[in-house]
C-alpha cells in the first residue's frame, strides 16, 4: 500500500515485542522483520528503537537472552519470554482491548451523530 | 520487580563490562548483516542494499553508544547488588554462628571491649591532650619563645618592637592568685596578667563583650578585666549584663569588658580572669626588675622558626649590650634560647607519658587479638564439614575467607561497642584522676575523631585476628577434611596456637616489667624526705589585698592576732605563719648579694624567698643545723638577721662558716646578717634537689599575702574549719582559700606519676589475665584433642602424677619461651622510661628477676585445672570412645 507507515504510539513496542516472542524464541532482526510482515509495514518500527526496547524487556526481567545460531550458522542474540513477561503480556493486551474499544466507541458514535 | 528464576540465575554467568561491549556490537552487527543479505536477495546491489539497512536502522551510533551504557550500567548494579548481597548473607551467618556457640562470643567480645575500650581510651587522651592541634587560628604558627627563661618588661617590649619575623609578640604571666571582691565573699581566684594584644595574638573572640583592645596595657587605661566562662557562671551567675559592670581585683577597681567562650583555656584550664599588664617604662622598679613574663608570638607569613630564633637571638644580644647592669652572665645567657610551637612547649611534660602509655595499651589489644585468633583456631576444628560442604557447591577459597573475615570483623564491632561503652566512662574517670592544671583537659572527650579511630583499629583488629584461622581454614582440600582428622592440619594448628602463646605471653612480660619498674619509682618518690615533718599539718592561704593592707605595722598586728587566735584553738601544738610553703603553687625568689663572696654583679644567685614567723620551724618540724633560729626578739627595730638552710651553705659558703657573713639586696641598701642554717626542704617536685632557701623574720618584712600553718594533735581538717572563722572575725574582707593538709598536698605532688604507674599497672594485670586466659585455653583444648593419646598412655603404666606433670611442664614451657623473648624486649625497650623514673635504673635487676617469677606462677595457676583434667582421664573410656 502506497501510504505511509504509522509511527508507533508510545508504550505499544513493548506490547508488540511480547507479543511477537510469545510464539517462540527469535533474535531482534526477526523480531523486527515479523512485526513489518504483520502490520503489512503500516506500523514503522525505528530499529535503533526497537533494540532499546528488548534490551529494556530484558532488564525488567519480562523477557531473557541466550546466544546462539541463526538459521545460517551465525552467532546470533535469542530472546524468549518468561513466565513473569508472559503474564505482563496478558496484562497488557487486555490493557490495550479495552482503550482500543473505548476509543473505537466514542468514533463509531462520533460519526454517526455527524 | 519481577526476577528470572533462581535456577536460571545460576547460568548466567556475570559479565564483564567489556564483554557487554562486544556483545552489544555483535547483535547489531547481525542485525545489519541480515538486513543486507535480505536486500540482496530482492535483486539490491551490495554496497546499495547495506546503505538502506543502514537507513532504515535510524542513528546506529547513538543507539550502540546508549545500549552499551545501559547494558554497562546495568551490570555494575547487578554486580554490586550481588556483591551487597553476599555481605548480607556472610553477616547473617556469621550472627547465627555467634548467637549458636554463646560461650566463644562471650570470651571473645568480652576478651576485645577490654582491648578496644582501653585503647579507646588513652587515645581518647592522647588524642586531646598531644594529636588535635590548639584550638586557635592556625595554631601551629603559634610559637613559645625562649620557653626556659621569663622576661622582664622591657625584654618584652623590646621584643615586641625589633624582632622581624612574628606578626605579633604578647606576653602573659600565668597561674598569678588574685583577690576578687566586691559582691559577696571575697575570693582567691587564679588568674593571668596579659598584654593587650594577647587575645588578638591567639586570634581568640569573646562570647559576651569584647577582648583587650591595644593600647589597654599602658598606664592609666589598664583597668579592665576579661572574665573566663566558669568564672562568669559560678561568681556572676551567668549574668547577661555583666559587661560594664565593676569587680575589684586585688583591690583594685576594674571594668568588666568581656567574658570569654567556654572552650578558651589559655594559658591554663584553671584560669579564672585575665587582667592586662601595665607597661609603663617610667616604673623602673618592675619595668626592669620584675621577670614573671612568658612570651607567645605567631610566625609572620613566610618566616620559618629557624628565622625567629636567630631574630630573638640577636635582639636578646642588642639588648644586652645596649643595658649590661642587668643581664646575666654572657657566656651562658643564650645557651637554651629556643622558639617551639606553642603546643609542644604545653605539653612537653606529658608527652613521653602518653606514648608510653599508648604502647601499652597497644601491646593489650594485641594480647587481646591473639587470644581471639587462638579462640578461632580452636573453633575452626567443629567447622571442617561445613566449610567443605560450602568449597563443594561452588564457593571459591575467595569468597570463603571473605565469610570467616565477616564473621571476625563482626566479633570485633560487637567488641567495639563494648568497648566503647567502657572507654565513655573511663574517660571520665581519668580525666578525673589527672592533675586538674594538665594542659587541655578539659577538651578530652569520647568524640567523632576518637570513635573513627576506634573503628579503625576494630576492623584492623577483626582483620588480624581472623586472618590467620581463615587462610588455614579455607585451605582445607575437599578430601582431606571429609576423611577423619588429618595429622598435618592439627599440628599446624598446634604450631599455630603455640606461637601466639609465646608472642601474647613476651608481650605481657614486656608491660609488667614496665609496670613494676614505674611502681618501684614512684615508691622510691613516696619514701623521698621532703625535709619536714608534714603529718598532723594543716595550712590555709589568707590573702588580703596589697592596698588594703599597705603599712607594715597593720600586716604585723594582723599576723599576730591570728597566730593567737590560732593557737588557742584545741589540739593545736604549733602555729606559724609563712609567704610560702613547700608544695606551695605560689613561689617567690629572690637574688642576693653575698658578701664577700666572689660573684657576678650580673648573674646574681637565686634564693627561694621566705619570711617567717619564729614558731616556723617548729611548727614544719625543720631542723636546726647549726647557730640559732629566730625569736620574738627579732622584731622590727632589731638588727636584720636572716637564716639559709643547708643547700645554700652548700652552694655559695663551700669552705667557710656563713654564720656572721651578711647577704643583702644593694639596690634597697639591705642587709641582714646570717645567724643559723636549717635543713633544706624540697619545694615544689620530690625529685629534683632543695632550693637554696633564704629565711627571715616575718616581723621584719611583713607581706599582706601569708600562709597559715597549724600543727594539731587531733584531726587538721577540724582546726582547717575555723580558721574562716577566726580570720573573718578579725578582717571580714579577707579571703580564706587553699585549706588543706600537707599530707594532701604532697600527695598530690606525685599525682602524675602515681596515675602513670597505676594506669600501666592496670594494663600490665589485664594483659596477666588475658595471657593466663589465653594459655589456659590452648592447654586445656589440647588436652582434649589429645585425651584418646593420654589413655593409650596411662594403659601403657604412666602414672597420673606424670601425666599431670607432662601438661603443666608444656604450659610452663611456653610461658617460658614467651618471658624469655618478652625479657629480652624489656631489656630493649625500658630504656624509653629512664625519664620517668626516680632512682630506679632501667634494667633494675630485682624487677627483672622478680617477673618472670610473677610469669611462672601466674602461668602454673593457668594450667592447674587441665592438667588435673588430664590426670583424671579414665583410660578404658578414652580408648574406647572415637
Amino acid at each position: 500500500m502506497p501510504r505511509e507507515p504509522l509511527d508507533l504510539l508510545q508504550g505499544t513496542l513493548d506490547v508488540l515485542v511480547l507479543k511477537t516472542l510469545s510464539w517462540g524464541p527469535q533474535h531482534g532482526y526477526a523480531v523486527s522483520r515479523w512485526i513489518r510482515r504483520r502490520t503489512d509495514d503500516v506500523l514503522a518500527v525505528e530499529d535503533a528503537a526497537l533494540y532499546q526496547a528488548l534490551h529494556r524487556l530484558e532488564r525488567r526481567g519480562w523477557i531473557e537472552s541466550e546466544w546462539g545460531l541463526s538459521e545460517n550458522n551465525r552467532r546470533a542474540k535469542y530472546y524468549r519470554l518468561t513466565s513473569a513477561g508472559r503474564r505482563q503480556l496478558r496484562t497488557e493486551v487486555a490493557t490495550w482491548r479495552r482503550y482500543a474499544e473505548a476509543v473505537f466507541k466514542v468514533i463509531e458514535t462520533a460519526d454517526q451523530h455527524a | 520487580m519481577p526476577q528470572p528464576s533462581p535456577f536460571r540465575r545460576l547460568f548466567r554467568l556475570p559479565l564483564r563490562t567489556s564483554r557487554v561491549r562486544d556483545d552489544v556490537d555483535a547483535e547489531l552487527a547481525f542485525h545489519l548483516d541480515e538486513r543486507t543479505r535480505e536486500l540482496r536477495a530482492l535483486g539490491h546491489a551490495d554496497a546499495e542494499a547495506r546503505a538502506i539497512s543502514l537507513k532504515e536502522f535510524g542513528d546506529l551510533e547513538r543507539a550502540r553508544r546508549s545500549l552499551r551504557t545501559a547494558g554497562e550500567r546495568h551490570v555494575r548494579g547487578s554486580r554490586r547488588a550481588r556483591w551487597l548481597g553476599e555481605i548480607a548473607q556472610d553477616l547473617r551467618y556469621g550472627w547465627r554462628t555467634l548467637v549458636q556457640h554463646p560461650g566463644f562470643t562471650i570470651v571473645a567480645v568480652i576478651t576485645l571491649a577490654l582491648g578496644i575500650g582501653a585503647t579507646a581510651t588513652i587515645f581518647g587522651v592522647v588524642d586531646a591532650l598531644l594529636l588535635r592541634p590548639l584550638p586557635y587560628h592556625q595554631a601551629h604558627r603559634l610559637m613559645a619563645v625562649w620557653p626556659s627563661r621569663t622576661f622582664l618588661p622591657a625584654e618584652y617590649v623590646g621584643l615586641r618592637e625589633r624582632n622581624t619575623t612574628f606578626e605579633s609578640v604578647a606576653g602573659y604571666r600565668g597561674s598569678v592568685g588574685m583577690n576578687l571582691s566586691g559582691d559577696g565573699e571575697p575570693q582567691r581566684v587564679e588568674g593571668s596578667v596579659v598584654t593587650a594584644n594577647l587575645f588578638s595574638t591567639l586570634r581568640a573572640t569573646a562570647a559576651l563583650g569584647r577582648t583587650l583592645v591595644a593600647g589597654e596595657d599602658e598606664p592609666g587605661r589598664s583597668d579592665v578585666v576579661v572574665l573566663s566562662d566558669a568564672l562568669w557562671r559560678e561568681h556572676f551567675g551567668a549574668d547577661a549584663a555583666v559587661v560594664g559592670r565593676a569587680v575589684r581585683v586585688d583591690g583594685r577597681l576594674r571594668t568588666v569588658v568581656g567574658v570569654m567562650p567556654r572552650d578558651f583555656a589559655f594559658p591554663s584550664g584553671t584560669t579564672r580572669l585575665w587582667v592586662p599588664i601595665t607597661l609603663d617604662p617610667t616604673e623602673v622598679g618592675s619595668f626592669w626588675g620584675y621577670s614573671q613574663t612568658r612570651v607567645v608570638a605567631r610566625l609572620a607569613p613566610g618566616r620559618t622558626v629557624e628565622q625567629a630564633t636567630a631574630d630573638v637571638s640577636r635582639i636578646a644580644e642588642q639588648l644586652r649590650t645596649e643595658n649590661p647592669l642587668w643581664t646575666p652572665d654572657s657566656t651562658t645567657w643564650l645557651a637554651n634560647l629556643s622558639v617551639v610551637p606553642l603546643q609542644e612547649h604545653l605539653v612537653g611534660d606529658v608527652r613521653l607519658t602518653l606514648l608510653v602509655l599508648l604502647g601499652a595499651v597497644g601491646c593489650v589489644l594485641l594480647i587481646a587479638c591473639a587470644n581471639v585468633a587462638n579462640l578461632l583456631l580452636a573453633r575452626a576444628v567443629g567447622r571442617e564439614r561445613e566449610i567443605a560442604l560450602r568449597a563443594a557447591i561452588g564457593a571459591g577459597r575467595g569468597r570463603l575467607v571473605r565469610q570467616l573475615l565477616t564473621e571476625s570483623v563482626l566479633i570485633a564491632v560487637l567488641g567495639a561497642t563494648a568497648g566503647l561503652l567502657i572507654a565513655l566512662g573511663s574517660v571520665r574517670l581519668l580525666v578525673g584522676l589527672l592533675p586538674a592544671d594538665t594542659p587541655r583537659l578539659a577538651e578530652v572527650a569520647v568524640d567523632m575523631r576518637v570513635i573513627a579511630f576506634t573503628a579503625a583499629v576494630t576492623i584492623l583488629a577483626g582483620v588480624l585476628f581472623g586472618l590467620l584461622p581463615a587462610l588455614r581454614v579455607s585451605r582445607l582440600e575437599l578430601q582431606q577434611s571429609l576423611k577423619l582428622r588429618g595429622a598435618g592440619g592439627t599440628r599446624g594448628r598446634r604450631r599455630a596456637a603455640a606461637m601466639l602463646v609465646v608472642a601474647e605471653t613476651a608481650l605481657a612480660v614486656m608491660l609488667v616489667t614496665g609496670a613494676g619498674l614505674l611502681l618501684k619509682s614512684l615508691w622510691q618518690l613516696q619514701r623521698v624526705d621532703p625535709g619536714f615533718q608534714p603529718a598532723q599539718l594543716v595550712t590555709a592561704r589568707i590573702s588580703p589585698a596589697e592596698e588594703e593592707f599597705a603599712s607594715r605595722s597593720r600586716r604585723r598586728d594582723f599576723t599576730e592576732r591570728l597566730l593567737e587566735r590560732a593557737q588557742a584553738l584545741p589540739g593545736v601544738t604549733a602555729t606559724a605563719v609563712t609567704t610560702q610553703l613547700p608544695f606551695d603553687q605560689e613561689q617567690a625568689m629572690t637574688a642576693l648579694f653575698l658578701e664577700a663572696v666572689t660573684q657576678n654583679p650580673n648573674n646574681l644567685p637565686m634564693f627561694d624567698h621566705r619570711r617567717v614567723s619564729p614558731e616556723y620551724f617548729r611548727a614544719l618540724g625543720i631542723p636546726l643545723l647549726r647557730g640559732r633560729a629566730f625569736t620574738p626578739a627579732d622584731d622590727a627595730q632589731a638588727p636584720l638577721v636572716a637564716l639559709i638552710d643547708d643547700a645554700a651553705a652548700r652552694a655559695h659558703w663551700p669552705d667557710r662558716d656563713p654564720i656572721g657573713m651578711r647577704v643583702g639586696f644593694p639596690w634597697f641598701n639591705r642587709w641582714m646578717t646570717i645567724v643559723g642554717i636549717v635543713g633544706s626542704v624540697r619545694n615544689n617536685e620530690l625529685d629534683s634537689s632543695p632550693h637554696p632557701s633564704l629565711y627571715v623574720p616575718f616581723a621584719q618584712d611583713p607581706q599582706a599575702s601569708l600562709r597559715l600553718v597549724v600543727r594539731t594533735s587531733g584531726d587538721p581538717m577540724l582546726a582547717a574549719r575555723a580558721f574562716r572563722g577566726i580570720v573573718a572575725d578579725l578582717e571580714p574582707d579577707v579571703p580564706v582559700s587553699h585549706v588543706r593538709t600537707m599530707d594532701a598536698l604532697l600527695t598530690d605532688a606525685a599525682a602524675g606519676p602515681r596515675l602513670t604507674a597505676l594506669l600501666l599497672g592496670s594494663f600490665a594485670a589485664i594483659a596477666l589475665l588475658l595471657g593466663a586466659v589465653g594459655l589456659y585455653g590452648v592447654i586445656s583444648y589440647q588436652v582434649g584433642q589429645r585425651t584418646r593419646e593420654i589413655g593409650v598412655r596411662m594403659a601403657m603404666g604412666a602414672r597420673r602424677s606424670d601425666v599431670m606433670r607432662q601438661v603443666a611442664a608444656q604450659g610452663v614451657g611456653l610461658a617460658t619461651a614467651g618471658a624469655v623473648v618478652g625479657l629480652v624486649g624489656a631489656g630493649v625497650l625500658s630504656r624509653v622510661l629512664t625519664s620517668l623514673l626516680y632512682e630506679v635504673s632501667a634494667t633494675d635487676p630485682y624487677i627483672f628477676a622478680l617477673v618472670p617469677l610473677l610469669l611462672m606462677a601466674v602461668a602454673l595457676l593457668a594450667v592447674v585445672v587441665p592438667a588435673r583434667r588430664a590426670a583424671t582421664v579414665d583410660p578404658i573410656r578414652a580408648l574406647r570412645a572415637e
